[in-house]
């Protein structure tokens, strides 16, 4: 007990530095109509300097960076850079993703861009995509409601809002059912990512009963185990009680290695090295949907949090029209020359 | 119906037998040439370009099909308008979100990030704990800077009241209320 | 109606080839307007006016057969334009007298023709209370013999409303035909 409130202790301790030596980053993108891309990032931070390690976007000589020291609430000096880059098109952009050397290396980003012309309006798509981490993870949206997936979403400050506002009772309790839920998802979905993992091994694919299939149709039995030892998972799992259980006997033996192998790369792919930040677009035109939020100042942003792209890839699009005022006025001289052609008629049929 | 026929066609008979007799020719030509020499009737280049341009209204086909044309150019731009004022409304309905600084190495991501790894901790109790040097620095320097921050802490937390009472009470919780994996 | 040769005279501004044209022409425009009008002094003046609008719309005629459309367009809407302000006049009153006349020529005179001025009574009596369409689509089809392609041509308005206005002034006439014509 003592050895794992310890070891708790230095992960908590470990992961708060981790946190606190991460840069805030906001990344803005501001489309333009004819597809290239003004990206800015800003980084700030309360340390003495940026580490390479610490950024979370790619950017390097190519970008116009600038770095200057501010107040932060006129006491602390926090370290700001800047920098900034246009890219003629989505391709540019990604093509940095694919040479990514940033603290997000290891996600798989990408940008698209369309336009299409409809007419009296153009209508633009920007998308960012972080693909998923997991294969055989399940989507949030299994787990949750609409109203539950809104809260999962939601930004900090727009949570603590609605904590600290009229209805907080009724948040207080989304919020509890809400974490209950994912954590449900949480341990679904690594279920169901160990049984790809542990299936794909060389040595156990080919086995009676061990397929892919065949192990999924046990993934209830195996989370009904889990939950009913969850207070002795460590020691149940160490001493292959849990694998046993599972996939029988003689199999747990024989393939412990692969199932620890396959635990080992789950918890990669959860504990992935990620450094979270924000994406803010601006768009050409009116913006007409998104799934992204909205600050004070109309600009589009979304939170890149890993829990987003761990079962799911995580898109964040907007939509947006731009007038064709050209067409607009050849439609209604159109319109106006058809009506006056028609009135003409009319007279002269009396 | 037979009957009524029969009058209809005699009296139609009567009129086509009869056509109406135009008497003075000589002077309708005079009258027109008249007119057309008294300069009363100009070639007008406006009204002839006019006339042109509105030919098609006789042509009872293309009259149609123009008119046919400017009716679905009409509804497809009404269509338009009318989606895209719905996303916009739906847009402005939206949740605003003030300030930028909410995003970054929040307690609930803190949260999940200390259940994740307490479910996958068994990794850490065999073979020991693997930690570079840069790292063990790393902890060391922020451990540093907590001890200088914690005073801060303690006063923010002890100056808001709201707050104070969360974290007593997240504190006060037992093992259980931190979910079990 | 008329030679193309005549026309391109005309397009060039000759007014003697166009007082010929005017000659072979104006029957033709007098017996339409005259059957739609129901009047000989105001056919006369369509027929006037008709040449007149006709020698401004030269150029647009590019052949001999459009010719004869043309014509009879501008003789249409002339009467429409007619017919429009005779509305403000008294409606139309049952006429014994013409009764008679037209009994008298079905029975006893078939063969012999109307003059003008009973003519002018009979379609009074007969279209007294058509529309203006109505009445013109009955005149160019019945008594003109006009087909209706060429109908609707004429007066822009489509077959099926040809064929529809033809049949109310058919079923009109019938109407009027059968409760006073013994």
């Amino acid at each position: 007990m003592k050895n794992r409130k310890l070891k708790l202790t230095i992960v908590m301790v470990l992961v708060l530095t981790a946190s606190c030596n991460d840069p805030e980053t906001i990344v803005t993108n501001i489309i333009h109509p004819d597809g290239s891309v003004t990206r800015r990032i800003e980084m700030k931070s309360l340390e003495d300097k940026f580490r390479g390690s610490d950024i979370q976007v790619p950017f390097d000589s190519t970008w116009t960076v600038r770095d200057s020291v501010e107040l932060l609430d006129g006491k602390d000096t926090i370290l700001v850079k800047r920098a900034e880059k246009w890219f003629a098109s989505v391709d540019d952009i990604n093509g940095d993703y694919a040479s990514d050397s940033s603290a997000n290396k290891f996600l798989s980003r990408r940008a698209s861009f369309t336009k299409k012309f409809r007419w009296f309006h153009t209508d633009y798509r920007f998308e960012e995509i972080i693909d998923k981490s997991m294969k055989n993870g399940y989507p949030v949206s299994d787990f949750l409601n609409n109203e539950e997936l809104v809260w999962f979403y939601s930004p900090e400050n727009v949570r603590d809002m609605s904590l600290g506002g009229p209805d907080s009772l009724k948040f207080k309790a989304l919020s509890d059912t809400v974490d209950s839920k994912s954590d449900l998802w949480m341990i679904k979905s690594i279920i169901s990512e160990w049984i790809g993992e542990f299936t794909s091994f060389p040595e156990v694919r080919g086995t009676e009963g061990l397929s892919f299939e065949a192990l999924k149709t046990k993934e209830n039995d195996f989370f009904k185990i889990i939950m009913k030892n969850e207070d002795d998972f460590d020691s149940l799992w160490t001493n292959g009680m849990l694998l046993k259980e599972f996939i029988g006997e003689g199999n747990a033996l024989k393939f412990e290695e692969a199932a620890d192998s396959s635990l080992n790369l789950v918890t990669e792919k959860i504990l992935v090295s990620f450094s979270d930040y924000m994406i803010k677009n601006v768009m050409p035109g009116r913006v007409t949907a998104t799934n992204g939020f909205i600050d004070s100042t109309s600009t589009l942003l979304w939170p890149v949090i890993s829990d987003y792209f761990l079962t799911e890839p995580y898109i964040m699009w907007t939509e947006s029209k731009v007038p064709n005022w050209w067409a607009w006025i050849v439609s209604g001289l159109f319109v106006l020359f058809v009506i006056t052609g028609i009135i003409l008629t009319k007279k002269e049929k009396g | 119906m037979t009957a009524e026929r029969e009058k209809y066609k005699k009296v139609l008979a009567i009129l086509r037998g009869s056509k109406p007799e135009l008497k003075g020719i000589d002077l309708i030509q005079d009258n027109v040439i008249g007119r057309i020499r008294k300069g009363g009737v100009k070639h007008n280049p406006l009204t002839e370009v006019v006339e042109n341009l509105f030919a098609w209204i006789y042509i009872g086909w293309v009259r149609r099909s123009l008119v046919t044309a400017s009716v679905l150019l009409v509804v497809f731009f009404a269509y338009q308008q009318t989606m895209i004022l719905k996303g916009v409304n739906d847009i402005n309905k939206r949740e605003i979100v003030t300030g930028p600084d909410a995003f970054t190495g929040t307690y609930d991501e803190l949260d999940k990030q200390v259940r994740m790894l307490k479910l996958t901790s068994r990794g850490m109790s065999t073979g020991g704990l693997k930690i570079t040097e840069k790292r063990i620095e790393q902890l060391l320097d922020s451990y540093n800077e907590l001890q200088d921050k914690y005073i801060d802490l303690i006063r923010i937390i002890e100056e808001d009241p709201v707050l104070k009472e969360y974290i007593e009470e997240r504190l006060g919780e037992d093992k259980n209320k931190i979910p079990n994996l | 109606m008329v030679e193309q040769k005549i026309i391109e005279k005309c397009k060039d501004g000759d007014l003697q080839s166009f007082r010929e044209l005017i000659e072979s022409v104006s029957p033709f425009a007098f017996s339409v307007a005259f059957r739609v009008l129901g009047d000989e002094e105001l056919a006369k003046d369509i027929v006037q006016d008709t040449m007149v609008t006709l020698w401004q719309k030269l150029k647009k005629i590019n052949s001999a057969g459009s010719f004869k459309t043309w014509l009879y367009r501008i003789v249409i809407n002339k009467c429409y334009d007619q017919l429009r302000k005779n509305k403000r006049e008294p409606g139309f009153r049952p006429d014994e007298k013409t009764w008679e006349l037209i009994s008298n020529h079905v029975s006893e005179r078939p063969s012999s023709e109307l003059e003008n001025e009973e003519i002018a009574r009979v379609i009074n009596l007969m279209t007294g209370k058509l529309s203006p369409k109505q009445k013109a689509v009955f005149v160019l089809s019945e008594i003109e013999e006009m087909p209706a392609d060429e109908i609707s041509e004429i007066t822009g308005m489509s077959k099926t409303l040809v064929k529809s206005n033809l049949y109310h002034a058919r079923k009109q006439i019938g109407k009027m035909l059968d409760k006073y014509f013994t």
